[in-house]
């Protein structure tokens, strides 16, 4: 009996392990394509910011060469309609994004968004908000600018202005005051904005242009 | 001697056999998920890139 006993365990315990194995290289196969999605999706969405801003530089070669000025274009990729305001670059962290005016999922799927107030360039604090995807290079990496670090605005007339970082900090998805205006109604700022913490929390940092 | 060797139990062969066909099969499986994993990450993307969503 005890014989019988011990080959049933035997012969469970070793089924166990097959099972076992065999779930562990199901898993690796659902690890291994979710990376390789996640990295095509990424690439994807570097192109989709890419070709908009081909188009940004497309318009605005227009504009100086017209003189005209249209302060925001709509491109469409993948049958979804982006409305383009101009683009942001910061050397520091390698960003070169479009600034797109939607404020939807979208939008921030491709690229980073103009939260709120006045137009690109002119005086008051705009703000512009990005996702921090794990592998992406939207606005992960904001949280290394210091100081005097740069960021530069281009919009849609083809000027460009250099904001030099002031203050940054962590704050809760309650306040919202560093969307306000400048007391200086003269006072040209740019505020980037993104979640961490599972997006309990808002990471901003504020940049003027001297 | 003979008598003894008539009696050679065959079971545990099978059970080795049987295991190694699974542990050769778990060798396969890794096997392929290298390869197919590398194939597509290199050369996939163009060929997925209209599923893709952003």
């Amino acid at each position: 009996m005890k014989k019988i006993l011990s080959i049933i365990d035997k012969v469970n315990k070793e089924k166990l392990f097959n099972v076992i194995i065999v779930l562990i290289i199901i898993a690796l196969y659902v690890f291994v394509g979710l990376f390789i999605y996640s990295n095509f999706r990424e690439r994807k969405r570097q192109e989709v910011a890419d070709g908009i801003i081909d188009k940004v530089d497309e318009q605005i070669e227009k504009n100086q060469n017209n003189n005209t000025q249209v302060s925001e274009i709509t491109t469409t990729y993948d049958g979804v309609s982006y409305t383009v305001l101009g683009k942001i670059r910061i050397n520091k962290i390698n960003i070169y994004q479009p600034i797109l005016k939607e404020n939807t999922k979208r939008a921030y799927d491709a690229s980073v968004v103009k939260i709120s107030g006045p137009e690109l360039n002119t005086s008051g604090n705009v703000a512009i908000g990005g996702h921090n995807f794990m592998r992406g290079n939207f606005f992960i990496k904001i949280n290394r600018l210091r100081e005097n670090d740069k960021v530069t605005i281009t919009d849609l007339s083809g000027k460009s202005v250099d904001y030099y970082v002031y203050e940054y900090g962590v704050t809760t998805i309650d306040d919202a005051s560093y969307l306000a205006q400048p007391e200086n109604g003269d006072d040209m700022i740019v505020t980037l904005v993104t979640c961490t913490k599972g997006g309990k929390e808002r990471y901003y940092v504020k940049a003027k242009a001297r | 001697m003979n008598d003894s060797m008539d009696l050679v139990d065959v079971s545990n062969e099978k059970e080795t056999k049987k295991k190694d066909r699974f542990m050769l099969g778990v060798y396969i499986s890794l096997i392929l998920l290298v390869a197919l994993g590398l194939l597509v990450y290199f050369f996939g993307y163009d060929l997925l890139k209209p599923i893709i969503k952003v």
